[in-house]
């Protein structure tokens, strides 16, 4: 499809901003009316007057930024007309309730991705192509050294790992964050295996995703009063901030690991003082992203945060209108930032 | 592939000793023969010969991909290797299959011999049955960089596990000349042959601290006095024609160093002789890293025996000539020793520095505060009447190390890590005065009481002046005691020297920086004579 209106979206500094609605996509900055991709908090962040995101996103961000704040539940697929702008959200598959958003003004579509991810999982609403002239995509993973292995044979290697454990009298702890990468693992780990604990920042994140009916196993938070021996043979799932901490000395001999899109490259497991890294990411890989544009038919394309630059370059080789543009976005926050991740946590 | 796979990747996981012995006893119980030789092999050091570069890998994968030279090069900034970037860009194979490492390799040494084209076909078609961990170990293997290498013990003690062979046969038959073609599984683990009983190394003699005084020890003329080195014991056996020098742990290092079986090749046959290995610097034994890196050296030339000449230093006989004497009383055993080393001329073998017993303990033990003076660490004290290996209480060896140095530092640089293998903790950069600023002297882990961790946190919270990543520099006001046992010249670090074996004593907190001594007042003290 060939873009008429070059001016539907653009990149304020607040952030993503449609000028004949008024209205934000996941603006970083506060204002009066914004609609959020999904809950990771380099997406949704506070202050803003009025949030307008998906049923199950809201949920999760009445649990993040309070109960007072303002929000519309749009669910996938409805429409919402702003002042002759239609809004409307599109499964993104990144995490559960995550979404596109698609934008319709005067026969002009545009897409904006926000994170996403292609490959299928036990609880997010699939990834759904949505066709447009315009697409505002990610590109967290945008090299072609990254391409994800099958779902199945990751978690293969987890159970494995987890078994090791077991084995060699450890608990094996499992960095992932809290929102999203945490219960997708629960939803695909084998509960036949040992008992699952998570870490409190994780549990209220789980309750929030039962409620809405996803199936995820049972569960046990750890606390204070848990001996090494209750965790005999567990696998606890933990923000990654809590592996150095003093909480998991307590624990006895403990296996760490981490699951994460980074852990695909042996630099960067190298770099990490976790013992085991699971290449598995809630984003789309290079093939992915790839797959994603030419599905949405878009002439022209944007691309935001991650390898934006040599991601544009290379579809402007194959022949699209591409550019990167400099947003706040992190996609999947690199292991090593621990100051500035989705998951602002204290350890127990 | 995949097993090997597992393999490298338990072993990267693992760089210490036991993890990885226990990586390749599971990989040994599960892989074939053929597999197992190769594994072997390879993490020995016996690398496949080059077949193509890893440019030339490179290029065909960009080839493949069809990817644009720039974004190959932006991806291989972000991966780091070569090997890796090509493993990773290609495609998911159409088709993965489980080939033998064995079958592998000898795919590998049959592209060696092919022509261009059929390399790249061959290759080409490799990389579409692996994924990208698998293709990342080919890469590395076709263009001979596959360095990864695991210590000759390690490797003994997990085919013992496996084979039941006791580990000095294992080292025996892994030290001759071998290729992995003609190796078999079999013939490395056929039950022990008489021929290899007869340089088996014998139990060393222990030796143990001793903590009370010198004169403990009763009447000093019942005792040998050695000067005690920092060097790896061996037992040197002459059999045959051959000569078998044996560590402690049964590795046979004597293709490690040539000048020690050379100067030993004169010995009287069916010889056992136990002592050190040093490094001889300007004629004295070096410190211990000196020899360490010796045996870190695989492929020994010239230039590192004139550079780094191994001494053997002789400690006892236990066997002369055929005649096992390790029951005769020491006094007569150091004579064979003395009369061996006087016969052989040669820098590389000495007999172990006799020091007749003074009249009285004090002056030994005046010998012993002047240890380090002569480069030793402190004295041997040996029973002249002793047996070699005996247990009772006469033939004890000791050692007595001479007291360690203390000198007063300043914390320079704190930083917070997770190390593997100590736990989380700070690690403080301590230095002293040169001339009118501070430089850094040592860098070291402290010690985790609940008090110095506090003392450290409330520091670096009040006096951080500036931040490197995890690193903090502070105002240099903190002062601690520091125990060490020498100092090293090391023209690699800033402050010239390095200090053997340094420990965090005690927290100074009422010293002033200014009282501290300088760099120059170490060095002269402590590094004379080097
Ligand atoms: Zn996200
Ligand atoms: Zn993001």
């Amino acid at each position: 499809m060939t873009s008429t209106n070059p001016d539907l979206l653009v990149f304020s500094p607040k952030g993503i901003y449609c000028p004949p609605a008024d209205v934000y996509i996941d603006p970083w900055k506060p204002v009066s009316r914004a609609l959020i991709t999904h809950a990771h908090s380099d997406h949704a962040r506070s202050g803003h007057g009025e949030y307008v995101c998906t049923p199950l996103t809201a949920a999760v961000l009445k649990h993040r930024l309070g109960k007072k704040i303002r929000i519309s539940e749009l669910p996938f697929g409805q429409k919402l007309n702003v002042d002759g702008v239609q809004f409307s959200f599109h499964p993104a598959g990144h995490i559960p309730g995550s979404a596109q958003v698609r934008v319709a003004y005067r026969g002009e579509i545009w897409v904006v991705t926000g994170d996403y991810k292609l490959e299928p999982d036990p609880i997010s609403e699939p990834f759904e192509s949505v066709r447009c002239h315009t697409l505002i995509t990610e590109s967290t993973f945008g090299l072609p050294v990254y391409q994800w292995a099958r779902s199945e044979s990751v978690i293969a290697e987890i159970h494995q790992w987890w078994r090791d454990c077991q084995d060699e009298g450890r608990l094996a702890v499992l960095a992932a964050y809290s929102l999203g990468k945490a219960q997708r693992l629960l939803s695909e780990l084998d509960p036949g295996q040992g008992p699952l604990f998570t870490h409190e920042t994780i549990e209220p994140v789980n309750a929030l995703f039962r409620a809405a009916g996803l199936a995820l196993p049972s569960t046990t938070t750890v606390n204070a009063s848990h001996q090494q021996t209750d965790l005999k043979g567990a696998l606890l799932i933990a923000p990654p901030a809590v592996l150095n901490s003093d909480w998991l000395q307590r624990m006895g001999p403990v296996s760490d690991a981490m699951a994460s899109g980074w852990m695909a490259l042996r630099g960067t497991r190298r770099q990490r003082t976790s013992e085991r890294g699971f290449a598995l990411s809630d984003h789309a890989d290079w093939p992915g992203l790839l797959n994603a544009v030419r599905e949405s038919g878009a002439q022209r394309v944007l691309v935001t945060h991650g390898f934006a630059a040599p991601f544009a370059r290379y579809l402007r080789e194959i022949g699209l209108d591409a550019r990167d543009v400099e947003t706040r976005f992190q996609g999947e926050p690199q292991p090593e930032d621990t100051t500035n991740t989705v998951d602002q946590i204290n350890p127990v | 592939m995949r097993q090997f796979h597992e393999l490298v990747r338990q072993l990267e996981q693992h760089p210490d000793g036991d993890g990885r012995v226990k990586a390749l006893i599971r990989y040994f119980h599960s892989a074939s023969d053929q597999d197992t030789i190769w594994a072997i092999a390879l993490l020995s050091g016996k690398r496949p010969k080059r077949v193509v570069s890893i440019n030339q890998l490179s290029s065909w994968a960009i080839e493949i991909t069809g990817f644009p030279l720039w974004l190959f090069k932006e991806s291989h900034r972000q991966v780091g290797d070569l090997a890796e970037t090509v493993a990773r860009l290609l495609p998911h194979p159409k088709s993965r299959e489980d080939i033998s490492l064995a079958e592998w390799l000898r795919l590998i040494s049959c592209w060696g011999a092919a022509a261009f084209e059929e390399q790249q076909e061959s290759i080409g078609l490799a990389w579409d049955q692996l994924d990208a961990d698998e293709r990342y170990l080919l890469n590395k293997l076709v263009s001979g960089g596959f360095r990864l290498r695991v210590k000759p013990v390690d490797l003994i003690q997990a085919l013992e596990v496996v084979s039941g062979v006791p580990q000095y046969v294992l080292a025996i038959r892994l030290a001759e000349k071998w290729h992995p073609q003609t190796m078999t599984l079999k013939w490395l683990t056929e039950p022990e042959t008489p021929e290899e009983a007869r340089v088996k190394p014998m139990p060393f003699h222990p030796i143990q601290t001793l903590n009370s005084d010198l004169s403990s020890l009763g009447n000093p003329e019942d005792w040998w006095i050695e000067e005690q080195w920092e060097g790896i014991p061996v037992q040197l056996i002459r059999q045959d024609k051959r000569v078998y020098l044996w560590t402690t742990d049964h590795q046979l290092v004597t293709p490690l160093f040539p000048e020690t079986e050379e100067a030993c090749s004169e010995l009287p046959k069916e010889t056992v002789l136990e002592g050190i290995l040093v490094v001889l610097q300007h004629d004295k034994p070096g410190p211990l890293d000196q020899i360490q890196s010796r045996m870190d050296c695989q492929h020994v030339t010239r230039r590192i025996i004139h550079d780094k000449p191994v001494c053997f230093i002789v400690k006892d006989c236990l066997v002369w000539k055929g005649k096992n004497i390790r029951n005769v009383p020491f006094s007569q055993r150091i004579q064979h020793v003395q009369s061996i080393c006087s016969s052989i001329d040669s820098h590389f073998i000495r007999c172990s520095l006799l020091k007749e017993p003074g009249p009285d303990w004090t002056s030994i033990e005046d010998h012993l505060a002047a240890a380090r003076e002569r480069h030793g660490v402190g004295l041997e004290l040996k029973q002249r009447n002793g047996n070699h290996g005996g247990e009772s209480i006469a033939d004890v060896w000791w050692k007595k190390r001479v007291d360690p140095l203390l000198m007063e530092m300043v914390v320079l640089y704190v930083e917070w890590g997770g190390r593997k293998s100590t736990g989380p903790g700070y690690e403080l950069t301590l230095g002293l005065w040169d001339v009118d600023a501070f430089v850094p002297v040592m860098k070291k882990a402290i010690g985790m009481t609940a008090e110095d961790m506090d003392r450290i946190k409330d520091h670096v919270k009040e006096h951080t002046l500036e931040r490197f990543g995890p690193v903090r520099q502070v105002v240099p006001n903190l002062v601690y005691t520091i125990i060490f046992e020498g100092v090293n010249v090391s023209l690699r670090h800033k402050s010239g020297i390095t200090l053997k074996n340094p420990r965090i004593h005690e927290c100074k907190e009422a010293m002033d920086v200014a009282d501290l001594l300088p760099l120059s007042v170490l060095k002269k003290r402590f590094t004379q004579g080097i």
